[in-house]
Formats: C-alpha cells, sequence, structure tokens
C-alpha cells in the first residue's frame, strides 16, 4: 500500500512537470509559420541566381588577384559584401582555371596568368556563398537562426548540385570555366590560398 | 543556527578573503568607475556564471576528481535548450509538434546537464577511467555534438521569458545573481549539513579509508559528477539568456575559469580540503581582477599573464597549507 502510494505520487510529479513543459498541437497548422529555407533558395537558385553569375558582379579572377595588391578598397567596395565588423569580405570570381592537384576537400586551380586558389569540393560551411550573392539581408528574417538555415541550405545545393555532378571529372589536366564565392579578409591575407567554393562549373 | 552553520568560513577560506578585500581597496583607490553600484552589479552578473559552473567543480575537486567538460555541457545544454524554445520537436510521420514552454527547457537542460555528467561519473567509477580523460573525452563529445545540434551557427530570439532570466531583475537583485546565490546558499548549506556533503569531504581525506567505513565512494563520486553536470547547465541557462542566444561556442574555456575560481579559494586539488564559500570568494576574485585591469586598461594578453600569475600564487600558497597542516 505504502509502495503504491509512493509510486502514485511520483507519476502525479512527472505527469504535472510534462503537462507544464510541453504543447502539443497538429504539425500541419504550424507548417504555414514555419520558415522553409529549401523553398526559399529553390526559387532563388533557380530564377536570381543564373542572371546574378551573369552579372558585373562577378569578377575576374586574374583581376582579383592584381586589384588586390593595387586597389584592394575599390575592389570591396564595388565587390565585396559583409556581414559587418570583423566578418571578411564576400565576392564572386569567375575565370578560366586548369587544375593542379587534387585533394580530398580541396582542388588546386590556376588561372593562365597564376592567379591560384583552393577550390573547396567538401566540407563547405558558414556564410560565403550566402554574402557573396549579395541577395540576402538579415532584416528580411525572423531570426539569425533562419539567416543561417539559408547559409546552409545554399552550402548543401552547391555540393549536390555543383560539386556532385562534376566531381569525378575534376582531375589534374582538366580544364574548366567556373564562378565561385571567396572570402577576403577584412585585413591582411589568408594563410594559403584563397579557397574558392563553386558556384558553377563547366568543364571544357 | 541555520544561518551561522551556513556562513561558518574555515582558515584556507581566511586568506583568499583577505586577499579580495585588498583588491577591491585598491581597485577602489585606482579607478574612480569600480565601486558604483552599476559596476558592483556588472562584476556579480560576470561571476555569476562561473559561479554556479565552479560550485559543481568545487565538489568534483573535494573528491579529489576533476571535471574538464562542464564548458561543453554548457555549450550543449545552452543549445539544446534554445532548440527547443524556439522550435520545438517534429515528428511528420505523425503529424506532430511537440512545443516546449520555459519550464520545460529549463527541465530539459537541467536533464542534459545531469545524464553527461553522470555519464563522466559512471567513466570515473565503473571503468576507473582517470577523472582528467574521462571528462576531457566528455568535453569533445559534447562540443561536438552541439555543432551537429546547431550546425555551427547560433540560436537566437528566444522570447521574454528566457530574456527576463538574463537581464531581468527580482527584488533588486539581477536575475542571474540570485540564481547563482541560490545555487551557493544550497550547497553551502548541502557541504555543511548533509550527511552525503561530509561523505564528500571524507572521500577525498583519505577515499580507502573512506570505503571501509561504509561509504558508498562510486555513488558519491556519481553524484558530485552529475551535480557538476546540472550546474553547468544552469550556467548554461544564464549564458543563453543573458545573449539571447546558444552559441555552438559558448562556455570555451569556462572549465579552466572555474578550475582556478576553486583553486584560489582555497580548496585543495588532492581534494579533501576546502568549501563552497572558498570558491565564492574565488570566483569574485577572478573577476573583480578581470573587471579591474579591463577599468584600468591593461592590455587583455596581459590581462591573461596576470590571471595566470595570480592561479600559480593561489597553488603555491595550498601547497605550502599542505605542508603546514
Amino acid at each position: 500500500m505504502k509502495k503504491s502510494l509512493q509510486w502514485s505520487i511520483r507519476i502525479l510529479i512527472l505527469a504535472v512537470v510534462i503537462a507544464l513543459s510541453i504543447k502539443i498541437e497538429p504539425l500541419d497548422q504550424r507548417s504555414t509559420q514555419h520558415f522553409d529555407p529549401a523553398r526559399q533558395i529553390e526559387e532563388f537558385w533557380q530564377e536570381r541566381l543564373p542572371s546574378l553569375l551573369q552579372g558585373d558582379r562577378v569578377l575576374d579572377a586574374d583581376l582579383f588577384r592584381t586589384e588586390l595588391k593595387n586597389n584592394r578598397k575599390l575592389l570591396v567596395d564595388r565587390y565585396g559584401s559583409t556581414l559587418g565588423i570583423g566578418a571578411p569580405y564576400s565576392l564572386l570570381l569567375g575565370g578560366e582555371f586548369e587544375v593542379f592537384e587534387v585533394g580530398e576537400e580541396l582542388i588546386h586551380i590556376r588561372t593562365e596568368q597564376g592567379a591560384a586558389f583552393d577550390l573547396r569540393t567538401d566540407y563547405i560551411f558558414g556564410n560565403t556563398v550566402r554574402e557573396a550573392t549579395a541577395s540576402f539581408s538579415i532584416d528580411d528574417y525572423e531570426n539569425t537562426m533562419d539567416f543561417n538555415l539559408v547559409a546552409s541550405e545554399l552550402n548543401r545545393r552547391v555540393l549536390q548540385l555543383v560539386v556532385a555532378p562534376v566531381r569525378d571529372q575534376l582531375v589534374k589536366g582538366a580544364r574548366l570555366h567556373l564562378i565561385g564565392a571567396v572570402d577576403l579578409p577584412q585585413e591582411g591575407l589568408p594563410k594559403g590560398y584563397f579557397e574558392l567554393i563553386p558556384l558553377t562549373i563547366e568543364l571544357r | 543556527m541555520l544561518k551561522t552553520q551556513i556562513l561558518r568560513i574555515d582558515r584556507s577560506t581566511l586568506r583568499p578573503l583577505v586577499a579580495l578585500v585588498v583588491m577591491v581597496l585598491a581597485l577602489s583607490l585606482l579607478s574612480e568607475s569600480f565601486f558604483t553600484s552599476d559596476n558592483i552589479f556588472n562584476v556579480m552578473r560576470q561571476v555569476s556564471v562561473n559561479l554556479c559552473i565552479s560550485v559543481g567543480m568545487t565538489l568534483v575537486i573535494l573528491t579529489g576528481g576533476i571535471d574538464l567538460s562542464v564548458g561543453s555541457i554548457l555549450a550543449l545544454s545552452g543549445a539544446v535548450s534554445a532548440g527547443l524554445i524556439k522550435s520545438g520537436l517534429q515528428f511528420a510521420g505523425i503529424n506532430l509538434h511537440v512545443g516546449f514552454t520555459f519550464f520545460g527547457v529549463v527541465v530539459v537542460a537541467l536533464l542534459i546537464g545531469g545524464l553527461l555528467g553522470w555519464f563522466n561519473g559512471q567513466m570515473v567509477t565503473r571503468f576507473k577511467v582517470p577523472p582528467f580523460i574521462a571528462t576531457l573525452g566528455m568535453l569533445t563529445i559534447a562540443r561536438g555534438m552541439t555543432m551537429l545540434y546547431t550546425n555551427g551557427h547560433p540560436i537566437t530570439g528566444l522570447g521574454a521569458q528566457f530574456e527576463y532570466l538574463g537581464t531581468g531583475w527580482f527584488c533588486g537583485i539581477p536575475m542571474p545573481v540570485l540564481v547563482a546565490v541560490l545555487v551557493v546558499l544550497l550547497f553551502a548549506l548541502f557541504m555543511r549539513k548533509a550527511p552525503w556533503g561530509r561523505y564528500i569531504y571524507a572521500i577525498g581525506g583519505n577515499e580507502r579509508a573512506s570505503r571501509l567505513s561504509g561509504i558508498d565512494v562510486n555513488r558519491v563520486k556519481c553524484f558530485v559528477y552529475t551535480v557538476a553536470g546540472v550546474l553547468s547547465a544552469v550556467a548554461a541557462l544564464i549564458v543563453t539568456a543573458r545573449l539571447d542566444s546558444a552559441q555552438p561556442n559558448a562556455g570555451t574555456g569556462y572549465e579552466l575559469d572555474s578550475i582556478a575560481a576553486v583553486v584560489i579559494g582555497g580548496t585543495s586539488l588532492n581534494g579533501g580540503r576546502g568549501s563552497v564559500w572558498g570558491t565564492v570568494i574565488g570566483a569574485l576574485i577572478i573577476g573583480v581582477l578581470n573587471n579591474g585591469l579591463v577599468l584600468m586598461n591593461v592590455s587583455p594578453f596581459w590581462q591573461q599573464v596576470i590571471k595566470g600569475v595570480v592561479i600559480l600564487l593561489a597553488v603555491i600558497m595550498d601547497r605550502m597549507n599542505a605542508k603546514e597542516a
């Protein structure tokens, strides 16, 4: 009797804690309010990105290297986009490249004039792609988590739709035309080569 | 009677207390901004997080152990609680959404902290993994799980109740400070009055003798690691609420600050000697030191050097104490 009373009290306390802790509702009633990054990015990817990559926001990779030495400020003012203080500038770069070395996550590529980059083909994280397109503003989102989901969704699409179809053909000596996103630190230069995240890859 | 039991300060606590008083006096003379009510509350708010973690760390160190995973447990508890209050759980197959109230996420955060702490305890007691290694493993596991859960992004916009916990006031006291004070009072009383409080000292003093005298050493050890996890989760709720966001890299290095607070407060790294009150003083010394150095425009690099020297001095004093004893 005593034991059953103890258990009854425990179960009662547990039930009260659960009742005070959670709210259950049908999922479809919430889905209208729920932010869906895949749906938003699908529209961007299909309709706005192609024209963006053909527009004047894409900087020639060789020009990037020379202007970086000569006129960095103009470069970032004209082509760069940044989240704010301390965050790097992100830019869109394009050009004709040759593959020089193939690694698991990075592929070393160079233009004819010698502008060298590491093309990232795996573990794509961060905001580089989102910021380089300069098409998304934090003010348009309810919270930063939704804004970050946009970056994650873009990165996922790069891996699945841009890299995966051509990954096996990116071998030493392959020639390609690509447009990608790159981060330029607010000051100084990266320790190694600039890492380029591809947005389109066309094999020649 | 109860008041005197809670406030009883032993000799090992006296030296850091004197050091704290001297520091406060010196900084009051050196900086006009130091001894103002705004700044005092600011220091106390900053100290509250470290204090919650350090109380748990005190219990662990008193048994002769160490817990390096508190910062990562903080990060994971904070991230999960933020994620649950923000998005809840979705079960698409059965068209169900489970939302969490503020009370609910507090419960879940404490459960996560407790569970990870208990896991540490099991590693140490059941599998005889040295505490340094067991909790180092958990440090990495919990940090990795935080990154997986958040995808490396912060979770923000957590609502009014979280905001109140982080920035609100109750009876003229900032909420984070109030939570830390409650934690301190609870565990100061526990260590003085509860049998398990005495067991913790006994185990740290002589584990074999404690075992032979009938204390369930493994159970008590497991308990202290669980408490350390739970208190890390309490700290997680404060940090998350103060920032109104859960940061995936939150709590990095907090384990060192809490160990420093415990050691500076006179708790012996060998276990068996020390107190929660000593840790309060240790945490205040670190908080006042940080604040004072900032107010005096000391370079952040020098701040680290000075903090390191203070910790070393505290350990040297601990060794001298041990020799005297």
